[in-house]
């Protein structure tokens, strides 16, 4: 996206635009318009800049259409599962952000929205964590203790092919 | 993305709520968008919650099965770019309402349907290939997980569509009476469904690959 | 000369009676004609599906107030059986009660935990928080910050439309076989896998309320940012308005684990699957037929998740309306503005990271039990410095002691006892003997009975002549308030004692069954006793809210002579009209009580302009004998 626009401070929501003028007009978009081009990216509505960023999806595009043939083409290795895990989630993050920055343009958000994500993947780590470090820490301290997840995998319920 | 009355309403609902077209200067942001980014929020740790489920399950697990051994990995394969395309579809519609070309931006709406409706074709074929088989989540954890993750996230994409429908259907009504608002509306569901299809992402290669 | 006893109503003279009987006849005509030149708008559109944020308020604390009540009363039950275990209620209850919840009128085991789980819900989910949020957050929040209306009016609408039928599904639950839920309201699996169906109608219950709470969350979250009036800063914001943003934070981002969690354990329920069922249960020698493979803990986790900040949900915005109340009768501004909302933000950030003290006894490793006694530690810091703030806020101020203030001072030290009494739960070494005690009832209601809920009667009665028009009972409400304070310290303080005596929660019996009980069973008598004495407290309230809607003495726009935004909207502001003739424009912070040289008034409301207009005329407040009606614009 164009927008150099300098970011707004997400905690400082001065009045510096409200102060003086009349304070008692009716709080309406036609006494009041704001300036799209200036504040927000989705409205820069000149043919050139959207054709300009219609290059940019197309591009994204291929790239995450490689990415995902690139998945499937390790995955095919299986390799030992802590490194497949470790590839997997790489591509994936990085294709995850391809989507999020270009087609949900966050590259260009506010700083608000930015906050909001940066405290909801925080949150989204604690919750990952927790349970599982709940397990890992009780099963270095003491060993064997979840016999009945030990009990569970030997055997399954049910009888199931693999395959489709 | 919600709405304040007309004037010609007899309704007595002429409060006029700002902000729900243009953005507010020292936001730099629309109702509806503010909105539909919080509501992602909280859908980032409605499916972290579920994959902070897999994972603890998994690891915990003496065994667990490989996804590429007992799953349909090239249909869904097929599924991810499906989903892929019509993220780019919807913001090419997205681009084209900018454009002033409702025509276009018409046709990639109904891409954008046409690809949620392939994709939960794809996924009837997988799960009902399962079901032949007798298996369902009661199987095993594997199976449970998988059956919960790919359903919560089939629900979302259904969800979608519905919309999408909606939009499409009232395009030309709404293109006409209320442009601006009807664009943000576009671009707010498109960002809804790149998050689903961010979800599927990440759901591929934790299901299908590892 | 004016006759003797005679007061002048505009151009005649007459007795104060009559001129209060003037004053109601000139106020009925004002608005019948306001009436006649509104669209008729259908009943159904009005009042059932309305989407003004005032209404859909009124709504939301109708329906939380009557939860309540019934939340209340299935307490209430509870106690007679621990007071006198295995004996058979008064006629009346068993009869309403039946055969099959208390045979012979001596209530069973399944129906005592039917009430303990249902207890803990509603008190939670169907009663504090749609009281807290749905109904001061909704009707509120839009007046103190000078909004037309919430950003989205028919997501609000939607919300209120999720939580009643949830509500409702919940409760109907009673009336299936087995019974509603009976897991305690913490619905720990492997039981609550096995148990009654009544637990698949609470899960979906609950998939409505949460659905009800995550739209709420976002309309306030959005609401706040983006409709604040002209020159409205964030730290100009009521710090009611700072609670209600910082709840709504947490509603949006702790519930959705639950809501996974729920459609987990509902699969365990109907699906057959193992989410949380381990390998190898055997229920009554039976053993189960499932895959296995599960995780009990994991349940915990994602629950814990959630309840954590929920809890802070429940006091926050109790403490934003203790604030507003203390500011606003204290005649003074509030002390450590900036700390209070400093503490607020911290205190729901810290929220998410301390989850696992509820879980100490469930086989942590050191290394978990140390991260999660630290921020537990952590987390009583800002508590500690909103506390504080509010108890210096009194220091030097005119306190005048109304209805609303002597709640809201109640409120301190009740809400200190609670939060101290958390100290010990928080490190694992004094929670092994404490956890699932009666200490730990005693110390989590204390915060939220006289914490919370009496912070929500400080808000009704603060706000009731806002929304009605009419002003409580001022005597009445000081026996309430009296009633209220003695007797809820009578039903809680003796658990205190009960739990460092080790008698378990959740038991039937009361602890009769266990010997190191038995020198503190006789405070189950106590207990019940204040607990009926308080339900007898409430009844001044319930007649003084309904007979003030109808006959109250009249309030004007400002009754309380407040600074804040809300008290510039009119009386009880009309629906579907927004809520200001003209949209304000703020030019001060929100406390501008007893302001150095500004001699015409004890106070400066927010809205006022500087230096031009006289001193605002004390809001038309409890109109006097012998005020001339005042038209509000």
């Amino acid at each position: 996206m164009t927008d150099t626009h300098a970011p707004h401070d997400a905690a400082e929501f001065a009045p510096h635009q409200h102060a003086g003028g009349p304070g008692v007009e009716p709080l309406s978009e036609e006494r009041h318009p704001t300036h799209h081009s200036d504040h927000d990216p989705a409205h820069h509505n000149s043919p050139e800049e959207v054709k300009k960023e219609v290059r940019k999806y197309l591009i994204v595009f291929g790239c995450l259409a490689l990415l995902t043939a690139i998945t499937v083409w390790i995955a095919s290795f299986h390799l030992p599962t802590w490194q497949a895990v470790t590839l997997a989630l790489v591509v994936a993050t990085f294709k995850g952000f391809l989507v999020a920055a270009f087609f949900m343009h966050l590259i260009s958000e506010r700083k608000l929205i930015y906050a909001v994500l940066v405290m909801t993947v925080f949150f989204f780590g604690m919750m990952i964590w927790g349970p599982w470090h709940h397990h890992y820490d009780a099963e270095e301290e003491w060993p064997g203790y979840d016999k009945a997840h030990n009990a569970a995998a030997a055997a399954p319920a049910s009888s199931h092919e693999s395959g489709h | 993305m919600d709405g304040h009355a007309h004037a010609a309403d007899a309704h007595a609902h002429e409060i006029e709520i700002p902000y729900t077209v243009h953005a507010r200067p020292d936001t730099g942001l629309y109702n509806g968008k503010l909105g539909i980014w919080l509501f992602l929020a909280s859908e980032v740790m409605l499916f972290g919650a579920l994959f902070s489920t897999l994972i603890l399950l998994r690891t915990s697990a003496p065994t667990w099965p490989h996804g590429y051994k007992l799953l349909n990995v090239p249909l869904a394969t097929v599924n991810t770019f499906v989903l892929i395309a019509s993220s780019v579809t919807v913001v090419l519609a997205w681009a084209y309402l900018r454009l002033g070309e409702l025509k276009k931006a018409k046709i990639y709406l109904a891409l954008t349907l046409l690809c949620g409706l392939g994709f939960m074709v794809i996924k009837t074929i997988e799960y009902s290939t399962k079901f032949q088989h007798h298996i369902g989540p009661h199987t095993n954890n594997f199976y449970a997980t998988y059956f919960v993750m790919t359903g919560l996230h089939g629900l979302h994409v259904v969800g979608g569509m519905v919309v999408f429908a909606y939009l499409l259907l009232t395009a030309n009504k709404w293109y006409a009476e209320k442009r601006d608002q009807f664009t943000n509306r576009v671009e707010v569901t498109g960002l809804y469904w790149h998050f689903v299809d961010l979800v599927w992402i990440f759901l591929f290669p934790t299901l299908y690959l590892l | 000369m004016a006759p003797k006893r005679q007061i002048r109503v505009g151009t005649q003279w007459m007795r104060a009676r009559d001129a209060q009987r003037a004053l109601e006849e000139a106020i009925r005509v004002a608005e019948s004609e306001e009436r006649e030149h509104e669209h008729h708008v259908p009943f159904l559109r009005k009042y059932v599906f309305s989407t003004d944020h005032k209404w859909i308020g009124v709504q939301y604390g109708i329906t939380a107030l009557t939860f309540l009540l019934m939340g209340f009363s299935m307490m209430l039950l509870m106690r007679w059986q621990l007071a006198f275990p295995g004996k058979p209620f008064p006629g009346w209850i068993a009869q309403f009660l039946g055969e099959a919840n208390a045979p012979g009128g001596v209530m069973l085991p399944e129906f005592y935990n039917q009430l303990g789980a249902m207890h803990g819900t509603v008190m939670v989910f169907l009663a504090i928080v749609p009281l807290a949020v749905g109904a001061f957050g909704n009707y509120v929040v839009p007046l103190q910050i000078g909004a037309p209306d919430m950003a989205f009016p028919k997501l609000n609408m939607a919300s209120y439309w999720c939580y009643l039928p949830g509500g409702l599904l919940m409760l109907s639950s009673f009336l299936v076989t087995g019974g509603a839920a009976n897991s305690g309201w913490t619905s720990y699996p492997p039981l609550s896998v096995i148990a009654t169906q009544g637990q698949t109608i609470w899960i979906l219950g609950m998939v409505l309320l949460i659905t009800s709470s995550l739209l709420g969350s976002v309309n306030f979250i959005v609401t706040i940012f983006q409709l604040r009036a002209k020159g409205l800063t964030f730290m100009r914001l009521p710090f009611f308005v700072w609670a209600q943003l910082v709840t709504s934070f947490l509603l949006l981002l702790a519930f959705p684990p639950l809501e996974a969690a729920a459609i987990l354990q509902l699969m365990d329920r109907v699906a057959g699957t193992s989410f949380f069922l381990p390998s190898g249960l055997v229920i009554s020698g039976t053993p189960m037929q499932n895959a296995g493979g599960g995780n009990p803990l994991l349940w915990q986790h994602l629950f814990w998740f959630l309840a954590h900040p929920e809890v802070y949900v429940l006091i926050l915005p109790g403490m934003g309306i203790i604030a507003e109340v203390i500011a606003n009768n204290t005649r003074k501004p509030l002390w450590g503005y900036k700390s209070l909302v400093g503490a607020g933000v911290f205190l729901g950030f810290m929220s998410f990271v301390v989850w696992a003290h509820h879980m100490f006894m469930t086989g942590m490793g050191t290394v978990i039990s140390a991260f999660f006694q630290t921020t537990t530690m952590i987390i009583s810091i800002p508590s500690v410095v909103i506390l504080t703030a509010l108890i210096i806020s009194l220091w030097g101020g005119s306190i005048r002691f109304t209805v609303p203030m002597m709640f809201a001072l109640a409120f301190l030290p009740m809400f200190g006892i609670g939060g101290l009494t958390g100290l010990p739960l928080g490190l694992a070494a004094a929670d092994i003997h404490l956890h699932d005690t009666y200490y730990v009832i005693g110390h989590f209601h204390y915060v939220v009975a006289p914490g919370t809920i009496f912070a929500m009667f400080a808000g009704i009665y603060y706000w009731f002549p806002k929304v009605t028009g009419r002003q409580m009972n001022e005597f009445w409400g000081k026996v309430h308030f009296w009633g209220s304070l003695v007797f809820i310290n009578g039903v809680f303080a003796p658990m205190f004692i009960q739990g460092l005596a080790g008698v378990s929660r959740r038991l039937y019996d009361g602890g009769a069954q266990y010997l190191h009980a038995k020198p503190v069973l006789h405070t189950n008598l106590w207990i019940s006793t204040s607990a009926w004495l308080l339900l007898i407290a409430q009844v001044p309230f319930i007649f003084n809210f309904f007979y003030s809607m109808a006959k109250g003495k009249r309030a004007g726009a400002n009754p309380w002579n407040a600074t804040t935004l809300d008290m510039a909207a009119t009386t009880s502001p009309p629906l579907g009209h927004g809520n200001f003739a003209v949209m304000p424009t703020v030019h001060r912070g929100p406390y501008e009580y007893s302001v150095p040289g500004h001699d015409e008034a004890d106070f400066l409301p927010q809205h006022v302009p500087d230096e031009t207009a006289p001193a605002p005329v004390s809001g038309g407040g409890m109109l006097p004998a012998g005020a001339v009606a005042q038209r509000e614009t």
